[in-house]
């Protein structure tokens, strides 16, 4: 018996292959040459291969086979007992494969299964079953191929930046631990300790560590709060990077809520410590949101709600607490607060929008402007109303952001459309505050090479008279650089006849209020005919917005106003059906009342 | 100056674990911005209840318990003036007879039952049992 486990093999697949005795001479010679070049042919193969016979004693195999599985010389000849080869095997199938399972006794096909070797290496048999019982397998190390993919799900679960768990994490981890969870119903007992806690939080103040020292500065603070998290919690726990600023823990196996108060507590003290980043202290805070499985949900969607909500609560409650989800959350003030944190996202998310409502000429029906309109499609709650959030992001100094990106696109839209027709902007009373309104109206003028005289701000009344100086001082700049400038909703505010001389827009529209009753309300009429007048005067133009009936129509195009924007001539509408409908005339679409 | 409050009542027979949990986190919630600690423990569907902190905190507090269906026949048995809290730093600290020390089990039920007239229970006897049950100290 050899010990060369190649010889031993090559001299098994020699003596497996039976010489036929009565072959002619010549024959027998090439079936020699043709064993010969068969044996080099299976000791140059890469994979291993094996035959065993149907009472699974070894028939042929190479020498990549015995040594993929180091087999003993000893047993790498062909005889040996396959239960007896496998018995020195130091590996095991792995769970995946053992789940398939073999080919049942007696089938022929072919399976693929596959082991891992004390040594870490991975072995990936294909066995096919004759039907005379033999069997033959192909084996082939795929450690690489494994090692790979091993990396390639670290990665899938990874945040890159933290090395913590990743959103897609949580809910596996949440999915796993909740499918068995016993129900709550445990009649004057206390918890079991078997509740799943969930805290939520974000970082307070890291908006403006991003906005200010910019977001390597933003990394790095996310990276020493991920440090500081680690040694918050304990193994069993789960640390998870949402994005963003967002963070999430997940807690098993102790008694709530204690437990993940307890946590809380520590989390929101060790967060709260200055970092140090570049020889400065920066100080963030943290709040945490709480929910509990199984007594706020037993579902991972359910669980992440409750947990946001009472983040919205805990934020309400004042920086630096946290609070349990609560059946009354999500009431008036925290869906405010959660509604303004989705919207200082909003812009990077792309889920802003902007619509014309084309400006029309009530004799000729020509377009002669279009007003810009924002839109918010939330990807849960649908469109939301400008009347909702406009006010949130002038609250919360979103709207500086949203203000610059609505004129730069709305300067772009408008380059599409014929060179006489001009686009109005809204411009909020923050935007004048922060006088960033000169600056950005000339960034997206250059930017898309719209000619000044087509962007025509909309400003309300009560915008230009909060801080009146400022405000006439940023006005007559911008038209001096040919923006034109109109007063929007005119007629609500206070404006005296001497301010508006002050102010020398270039137009003024009037408000809706008195557009809906011009047909009805003398007062109404009366007050239209006085605007009409006063811009005369002023050398103003004059447009009356909220047309809505012919009845309307006609009672403002007695009155002397040409211009017209409403329902009755085209709802507002994305910028390329507006740049389609460009080229025709617009006539009032009721023609009876 | 603070004031501490101490009754014991009768759990509701359908009282639940979810129950309790409410219970805990409506306090985990509200008590730190109000300046409430104590602990509440359950024994043989009794509870005894410790409420310290502002007095017009405690009163207000207490005040709800006595509307809140989980419980009943609530026997108010002291509120005091103290100068520190018993329970510092515990929001509302809940242990059930599991987790309360066996040894305890004799004596808490003998002051549970005693009643605020009977001789010997003093409410601070009480307290003393709590506060012993919450550290785990037997």
């Amino acid at each position: 018996v050899t010990h060369d486990p190649a010889t031993a093999a090559a001299t098994a697949a020699a003596t497996a292959e039976p010489t036929p005795a009565h072959a002619p001479l010549a024959a027998t010679a090439t079936a020699e040459a043709e064993r010969s070049l068969m044996r080099l042919a299976l000791a140059q193969l890469p994979l291993g291969l094996s035959v065993f016979d149907p009472h699974d004693r070894l028939q042929l195999a190479n020498a990549r086979w015995a040594e993929l599985w180091q087999v003993p010389p000893a047993l790498a000849v062909p005889g040996s007992e396959f239960r007896e080869i496998m018995a020195h095997c130091a590996g095991e199938e792995t769970e995946a494969s053992r789940h398939h399972g073999p080919l049942p006794l007696g089938r022929v096909g072919t399976r693929r299964r596959e082991w891992r070797m004390a040594d870490g290496r991975h072995i990936e048999v294909t066995v096919t079953r004759l039907a005379d019982g033999t069997t033959v397998a192909v084996h082939e190390d795929i450690s690489e191929r494994r090692r790979q993919q091993a990396v390639i799900e670290r990665l899938a679960r990874t945040d890159p930046l933290t090395g913590l768990c990743n959103r897609a994490v949580l809910a596996q981890e949440l999915s796993h631990h909740l499918r068995d969870n016993p129900a709550a119903e445990r009649r004057h007992a206390a918890p079991a300790g078997d509740e799943i806690a969930l805290l939520w939080l974000d970082l307070d103040r890291f908006k403006q560590i991003n906005d200010t020292l910019g977001h390597p500065a933003g990394d790095e603070v996310l990276k020493q709060v991920a440090e500081r998290l680690r040694r918050c919690v304990r193994d069993t726990d789960v640390i998870v990077r949402l994005g963003g600023d967002e963070f999430a823990l997940l807690q098993r196996g102790q008694a709530q809520p204690a437990a993940a108060a307890a946590l809380a507590r520590r989390v929101i003290e060790v967060l709260a410590q200055p970092y140090a980043l570049d020889g400065q202290l920066l100080h963030l805070g943290t709040s945490i949101g709480i929910a509990v499985a199984p007594y706020d949900g037993t579902t991972p969607e359910a669980l992440l709600r409750c947990a946001d909500l009472a983040l919205y609560g805990a934020k309400a409650a004042g920086r630096g607490s946290f609070q349990f989800f609560e059946p009354g959350m999500g009431g008036a003030a925290q869906e405010r607060l959660r509604l303004q944190a989705d919207l200082s996202r909003a812009l990077a998310r792309q889920e802003l929008q902007l619509c014309y409502q084309p400006q029309v000429h009530a004799d000729t029906g020509e377009v002669l402007g279009a007003e810009a309109l924002l839109r918010w499609q939330h990807p849960q709650r649908g469109a939301v109303s400008p009347a909702v959030f406009v006010p949130l992001a002038e609250q919360s100094g979103d709207i500086l952001a949203i203000g610059r990106w609505v004129l730069a696109q709305a300067c772009q839209d408008a380059l599409q459309w014929p060179a006489s027709v001009r686009v109005a902007v809204n411009v909020s009373a923050a935007q004048f505050r922060h006088g960033a309104l000169l600056r950005d109206a000339a960034a997206a003028l250059s930017a898309s090479g719209l000619p000044p005289h087509r962007l025509e701000l909309e400003v309300t009344e009560s915008a230009m008279l909060h801080d009146a100086d400022s405000a006439l001082a940023q006005l007559s700049a911008l038209r001096q650089r040919g923006v034109r400038v109109a007063m929007d909703d005119f007629g609500t505010g206070y404006s005296s006849l001497s301010q508006l001389r002050r102010f020398r827009v270039d137009r003024l529209k009037i408000d809706r209020s008195f557009v809906r009753d011009v047909d009805r309300d003398p007062t109404a009429a009366h007050i239209v005919r006085a605007v009409v007048a006063l811009a005369r005067d002023l050398g103003m133009d004059i447009t009356a917005e909220g047309v809505e009936t012919a009845s309307q129509r006609q009672a403002v195009h007695h009155a002397g106003v040409r211009e017209l924007q409403g329902f009755l001539y085209a709802r507002p509408m994305p910028a390329a059906a507006l740049r389609a409908l460009m080229h025709s005339r617009l006539g009032p679409t009721e023609t009876t009342e | 100056m603070i004031e501490q409050l101490v009754y014991v009542s009768r759990a509701a027979p359908s009282l639940s674990a979810a129950d309790l949990y409410d219970i805990i986190r409506t306090a985990h919630n509200r008590n730190p911005a109000s300046g409430l600690t104590g602990a509440l423990l359950l024994l043989d569907g009794r509870f005894v209840q410790v409420l310290e902190g502002p007095p017009h905190a405690v009163r207000a507090c207490f005040g709800r318990i006595g509307r809140d269906p989980r419980h009943h026949d609530i026997e108010l048995r002291a509120m005091l003036p103290l100068s520190r809290p018993d329970f510092p730093g515990q929001w509302m600290a809940l242990r059930c007879e599991a987790e309360l020390p066996a040894s305890l089990h004799a004596p808490l039920r003998t002051a549970i039952a005693a009643g605020r007239v009977a001789s010997g229970a003093s409410p601070q006897a009480l307290v003393a049992l709590v506060r012993a049950g919450v550290t785990g100290a037997g």
